[in-house]
């Protein structure tokens, strides 16, 4: 699968990369603001997301929206608890920060039975 | 002036009893009471004497009982307090000397010896103490504000002026054996006595009691003496015209009388009522001695109107005091009533908070009986409002809570438990607050239910519930983001690192990242001076830094993200320049400096100078993953990073927006060495 990673840490965003690459799977884009992550997920080339619930300070539930409106499946991670986060993104897929590895790919196997 | 209390006994007799007695009890005011008392006496004897029925001789009262027995109950109401009973016997003992002395005096002048006049002196002065007695071991029975003590009043002049009136009579036979029959002369003094008290002694206790308080005002002044006027009128045209025989006349005194009585027992002082029943019983005798009226009928014998006018009285007099009584009774309620209304009202007022009773009665109807003046501040209701509709202000909670509302009240209801909820609530003016109500249910006699209780605003302590909540959620994920990083550094550490240096670099990298993270905590995440970060992270290079190395640039506060940021590039460019670049020889030296251009970047600058040649890297790390990448996807930087032979240059050029946490002053722009 390619996918997106959307996510403000540098380096837990190579982290995910890694994590990624090692298990098969290509990275197509990351991006650390709001504003490239909503121009990203509405252009072509990637099968799924990895989508940091809080970019910077501002919620990611409108790039939730719009991956639910593409019908693209997308892994939220987050430092916040499930239910301190906006419902568009506490409904999907939720891996909380820090993670292993496993959990990880094991959310990426859930979207792909999706 | 008070008599300072003395234990020295008098001539072996017990000292309070002889003291009593002693000369030091004639203070000026017992003086005062003896002679005033003596006077009222004598003249009251006097008026008794002037107006007897002829030609039998009997006096219809003797208003010098009644004036005496008021003094006497006065001189001891004066003193209310137990400290100062003595003072109060002392003024009882001067009321006594006064009803002797003029007893003896009037009995003097008269036709009697001195044994009679001593004697009547110490039979008369004994009644009115008899009197005074038995109405201080009455509860209230001197101040006619219970009808139990208008009763207790009739009882106790019937008793002291029979006991008087018994002792008397034998006393007189025994001089005067002719002076006729021991009843018919017992009778006579004690039904003219017992008169006398209830129609004077009212009217001085009353006036002694109101002296002590203050007049009560425009009402008294128009409605006393109107009232007054009234029924002296009435009185004299029922009492001293003839009756011209028609049947309906005998219901005339009760007909006219009452109404006067009760328009002065309703709204005028006590002592105007007493004026009345005086003057009534003034005119009552009068017409009885000079033949005028129902009272005067030469048809019927005197003895016989006599006894008449004397029941008139009584009922004239016991009327009257229990109308004064009944209407006592009713002010003295209205007034704790209004009493205890300020004192709740002062309560409420100082509550925290709404204090109210909610009432469902049978038919499901709610209202709220009492409500303080806070509900407009919590519920925007008038409690006026809510006595008449107690469910309408409840309308306006919030449509979340409704639910959880209405099943605590029917729990509280169903139960009565103590009913307690937190709810949101609309008002009209304030708009959306918090409100928590706690209140105990009451089961009524007829089956409904009164929950007495309190309201109160908890918007503020919400929002810092909230608050809190939010914070402690705020913590939660920065640590948690932290870890990650952490877990991060760890991760590419282990990929780049030597095996056998990886947990020194490991250690010095987390120390890093913990000196950005504690300059963060110390600035309250409101960001990290740009110098301070500088020296904090260089501090490992000792004497270096300062001498080698130089720093430069304005005071500005750099963004957590561009603190993280450049704190982890110093380290990793510091290590490097250690190891391989300016400071690995005794000559190189390290530029740093920081400046914001036309207000719209920050730019910093690494660059190392006086090395030993610079190569570039066959690869790249974790270094180059912090100076490059990390800048770039952090903060939006131009990054620009020369491997130079004649020294390493790196330089970020980010946003000011996303650089700095506030704007920096023009006039502080100058570099200055750190």
């Amino acid at each position: 699968m390619r996918f997106l990673i959307i996510e403000d840490e540098a380096l837990i965003a190579d982290l995910i990369e890694e994590v990624l690459r090692e298990a098969g799977h290509n990275v197509w884009s990351a991006c650390g603001s709001l504003a490239k992550a909503e121009e990203l997920a509405g252009k072509d080339g990637f099968d799924a997301v990895i989508l940091d619930a809080n970019l910077r300070g501002h919620s990611t539930a409108s790039i939730a929206r719009q991956l639910r409106q593409r019908q693209i499946p997308f892994v939220v991670i987050s430092g916040y608890d499930r239910a301190e986060i906006q419902s568009e993104l506490a409904s999907a897929t939720y891996i909380r920060k820090p993670f292993q590895p496993s959990e990880l790919l094991g959310a990426i196997a859930r979207l792909e039975i999706l | 002036m008070q008599r300072p209390e003395t234990d020295s006994g008098i001539g072996g007799v017990s000292s309070k009893a002889a003291g009593y007695a002693s000369a030091k009890q004639l203070s000026p005011s017992s003086l005062t009471w003896v002679l005033g008392t003596a006077l009222i006496y004598f003249l009251a004897a006097r008026l008794g004497l002037a107006m007897k029925a002829q030609p039998s001789n009997v006096a219809v009262f003797w208003p010098a009982s009644g004036l005496g027995a008021g003094l006497m109950v006065a001189a001891g109401a004066a003193a209310p307090m137990r400290l100062k009973i003595e003072p109060a016997i002392s003024r009882r003992l001067g009321v006594a000397a006064g009803i002797f002395l003029a007893t003896a005096i009037a009995n003097l002048l008269g036709d009697r010896n001195l044994v009679l006049a001593i004697a009547f002196g110490l039979c008369n002065a004994g009644e009115a103490l008899i009197f005074a007695r038995i109405l201080d071991r009455v509860p209230d029975g001197q101040g006619f504000t219970r009808l139990n003590g208008a009763v207790w009043f009739l009882l106790a002049a019937a008793v002291a002026a029979g006991l008087m009136a018994a002792l008397a009579s034998l006393v007189l036979l025994a001089v005067i054996p002719s002076a006729g029959t021991y009843l018919s002369i017992m009778r006579d003094w004690w039904s003219s006595d017992a008169v006398g008290i209830v129609m004077f002694a009212p009217f001085v206790m009353v006036i002694a009691r109101e002296l002590q308080e203050p007049w009560r005002g425009d009402e008294d002044s128009l409605h006393g003496p109107l009232a007054l006027s009234a029924l002296i009128a009435v009185a004299g045209l029922t009492y001293l015209l003839p009756s011209g025989g028609q049947p309906w006349w005998e219901m005339m005194p009760v007909a006219t009388l009452f109404p006067f009585l009760l328009w002065l027992g309703a709204r005028c002082r006590p002592s105007f009522a007493t004026v009345g029943i005086m003057l009534v019983g003034l005119i009552v005798v009068w017409a009885t001695t000079n033949d005028l009226g129902p009272f005067g009928d030469a048809a019927i014998p005197v003895s016989e109107r006599v006894l008449n006018a004397q029941v008139t009285l009584a009922s004239i007099a016991f009327c009257g005091l229990a109308m004064i009584a009944a209407f006592n009774q009713q002010r003295t309620v209205e007034m704790r009533l209004r009493a205890n209304q300020e004192r709740v009202d002062k309560l409420a007022a100082a509550a925290p908070g709404m204090i109210y009773s909610f009432h469902i009665g049978t038919d499901g109807n709610a209202t709220m009986p009492y409500a303080s003046a806070a509900i407009g501040q919590l519920l925007g209701a008038t409690p006026e409002a809510v006595a008449v509709n107690g469910v309408r202000p409840f309308r306006n909670i919030h449509a979340d809570d409704r639910a959880a509302f209405d099943q605590s009240v029917a729990h509280s209801n169903a139960t009565r438990e103590p009913w307690q909820a937190e709810f949101r609530y609309h008002h009209p003016q304030r708009g959306e607050i918090w409100l928590e109500g706690h209140a105990a249910p009451v089961s009524e006699a007829d089956g409904s239910v009164t929950w007495h209780g309190f309201i109160q605003d908890i918007t503020q302590r919400k929002k810092a519930e909230q608050d809190v909540r939010h914070l402690m959620g705020e913590v939660n994920h920065r640590a948690n983001n932290l870890l990650t990083v952490v877990q991060a550094v760890v991760f590419h550490t282990a990929r780049d690192a030597d095996p056998r240096e990886f947990s020194d670099v490991l250690d010095k990298r987390l120390q890093a990242l913990a000196v950005s993270h504690s300059l963060l905590v110390a600035g309250q995440w409101h960001g990290v001076p740009a110098a301070q970060l500088v020296e904090r992270q260089l501090l490992f290079l000792g004497n270096l830094f300062g001498n080698r190395i130089v720093a430069s640039g304005p005071p500005v506060l750099l963004t957590s993200a561009t603190t993280q940021a450049v704190g982890m590039a110093l380290h990793e460019l510091a290590t490097n320049a250690l190891k391989y670049g300016a400071l690995s020889n005794q000559a190189g030296r390290v530029a740093i400096a920081w400046s914001v251009d036309d207000g719209q970047q920050f730019t910093l600058s690494w660059k190392e100078a006086g090395g030993p040649p610079v190569s570039v890297p066959v690869r790249r790390g974790f270094g180059h993953r912090v100076l490059v990448r990390m800048a770039e996807h952090q903060l939006d930087a131009k990054v620009m990073l020369d491997y130079a032979a004649s020294g390493l240059s790196w330089q970020i050029v980010v946003p000011v927006e996303r650089a700095l946490e506030v704007q920096p002053r023009p006039a502080s722009s100058s570099p200055v060495p750190v």
